[in-house]
């Protein structure tokens, strides 16, 4: 009759055991991590008119910093004990509205007509995160540097759609290109996993994703095509913050 | 054999219940520009107004025998009517030539007053139902209902658009148009597009723009330098103007003038960018794609 108690409780055992997931206490292999990330921006084109009562990007589109959002994906290219080397790539969006202007005889200036300031940042970059304070000790920060080679793709437009100057001379101007530099970063990122281990591992078992980071970094940057005296300067004046989210998985 | 049939009348309700199957109608107002199965205040009054129905019958009429249809409407709530007397007809009656026919030149207005319309201008729309009646041989003995449909005197009017800002640029004014607030006699808010109207301050001819949603409107074509006085209207689904907003200018603000965009300003400041790919970064983005290739190689390496 035990017997017979026994194999019941098994035979009730058994279908929830198949159903419920053994979650295994070693994380999967780490190969890489995305990230995406908020960032006011605010390119320093101004730079270029130091003295003018009427600077051109402050005039028509403020002092305000629109948000550029950007993703990043990483491949790990070398994975230590005290951290991890990530090679990728990235790209974003940022842009800006304004009102045109038009001086008056007087001297006045009026505003009208819409215009448009659109970047499309794309970068390769290498990051080193140092992942030995979590590792060893359990505490949930992960600092970390990056250097980018970035490339902004940019168009401005009006009215009618992307703008074109034409000098005294004759020379048509178009207003789109793609301007060229370097960012630094260095920044800090709070191991989430910390604070819901059991949720961590499920993650991990579920999708992957072995850690889960909400990061806070500093980014100086000079966009002008490495100093070319044809290049408007794309970059902000600032270390420029951003936050976000990187799973790495 | 019996049961199969009592099966089969069990299946088609019409049978079992001794029905027909009404076909279909509908009706499009066809002097002027209008969708299918809607009239507007002016359509509905108009005695020159003129409507096509399109009827798909449930009966296939006989041809040789002078079979012919009627037209009629009624209010929804009376319904067509399936036995008794024959209703009026809002046309005369039309030699039917197949069950599926196309029936042109019959009065809106007259389609109006027969379903009981007594006014166009009333503040809320009126729905009718199209009725046309299969005669058969012509006689108005065993006649029978052979379609129905819906059609709408769509008579609301929209309330007094507000116009909320107004932007020059180069030859156009951008006008930022907000629905006004319905009133007992001002009620179409569904589907309502707005017009804008920029007349030249000192007088002249107007330019219209849109129809457009509510939001930004564009007056197109306009004289750099000259002031306008403009002002919106709102449009029912069926094109019936509302009353006309408060108008906005002649003003600096509503003068359109050949406004420049950031690239033009940011050019014509003396701003040295000049526009297409960069000289010098294709040069330093070759080793930075060539270092993430060596370590994604290295990676693999065994």
């Amino acid at each position: 009759m035990k017997k017979l108690l026994v194999l019941a409780a098994l035979a009730l055992a058994l279908p929830a055991a198949a159903q419920s997931p053994v979650i295994v206490s070693k994380e999967s292999p780490r190969w890489g991590s995305f990230q995406i990330s908020l960032s006011p921006f605010s390119p320093n084109i101004d730079s270029e008119f130091a003295n003018a009562v009427f600077p051109p990007y402050a005039t028509i589109f403020g002092t305000g910093r629109p948000l550029m959002v950007q993703g990043q994906f990483n491949m790990s290219a070398w994975i230590t004990e005290f951290g991890t080397l990530d090679v990728g790539g990235g790209v974003g969006y940022w842009e800006a509205w304004g009102q045109g202007w038009y001086q008056a005889t007087d001297g006045t200036l009026l505003r009208g007509g819409s215009t448009k300031l659109m970047i499309i940042p794309v970068q390769v970059q290498a990051t080193y995160r140092w992942e030995w304070f979590y590792e060893r000790f359990r505490v949930p920060f992960e600092p970390y540097v990056r250097g980018a080679i970035v490339d902004y793709i940019w168009s401005t437009s009006g009215q009618d759609g992307v703008s074109s100057w034409t000098s005294p001379e004759g020379v048509a101007y178009r207003g789109s290109g793609a301007t060229f530099g370097w960012a630094a970063t260095i920044g800090v990122g709070l191991v989430l996993d910390f604070f819901d281990t059991g949720l961590s591992r499920q993650m991990d078992y579920d999708v992957g994703i072995n850690r889960t980071l909400l990061f806070f970094d500093f980014t100086k940057s000079s966009v002008n095509d490495f100093g070319s005296k044809n290049s408007w300067q794309l970059a902000p004046s600032y270390w420029a913050w951003s936050v976000g989210l990187e799973f790495v998985f | 054999m019996r049961r199969r049939a009592a099966v089969l009348l069990l299946l088609i309700p019409g049978l079992a219940l001794g029905q027909t199957t009404t076909g279909s109608v509908t009706a499009q107002v066809t002097t002027t520009t209008q969708s299918v199965g809607q009239a507007s205040r002016a359509e509905c009054a108009s005695t020159t107004s003129l409507a096509t129905w399109n009827l798909v019958s449930s009966i296939t009429p006989v041809v040789a025998n002078g079979d012919k249809w009627r037209l009629g409407t009624v209010s929804t709530t009376t319904g067509c009517t399936t036995s008794g007397g024959l209703p009026t007809g809002v046309y005369q009656d039309v030699a039917a030539t197949g069950a599926t026919q196309s029936i042109p030149s019959v009065p809106v207005n007259t389609m109006a007053t027969t379903a009981g319309i007594s006014s166009c201008t009333q503040a809320n729309d009126q729905a009718i139902n199209l009725c046309v009646y299969y005669l058969p041989g012509g006689s108005v003995t065993g006649w029978q209902l052979a379609a129905q449909g819906d059609f709408n005197f769509q008579l609301a009017i929209p309330p007094k658009p507000v116009i909320t800002g107004v932007t020059p640029g180069d030859s156009q004014l951008s006008v930022s148009v907000t629905a006004g607030t319905t009133t007992a006699t001002e009620t179409a808010t569904k589907s309502v597009t707005f017009t804008v109207s920029c007349t030249p301050g000192a007088g002249g001819t107007a330019v219209t723009g849109g129809p457009g949603n509510a939001g930004n409107i564009t007056c197109s074509g306009l004289t750099n330098g000259t002031a306008y006085t403009v002002t919106a209207t709102g449009l029912s689904a069926a094109g019936n103007g509302g009353p006309t907003s408060d108008a906005t200018g002649p003003s600096s603000a509503t003068t359109p003038l050949p406004f420049s965009s950031f690239w033009e300003v940011y050019k014509g400041d003396g701003g040295v960018e000049t526009g297409g790919c960069g000289t010098g970064g294709t040069g330093a983005l070759a080793p930075a794609l060539a270092l993430v290739g060596l370590l994604a190689v290295r990676r693999r390496r065994p």
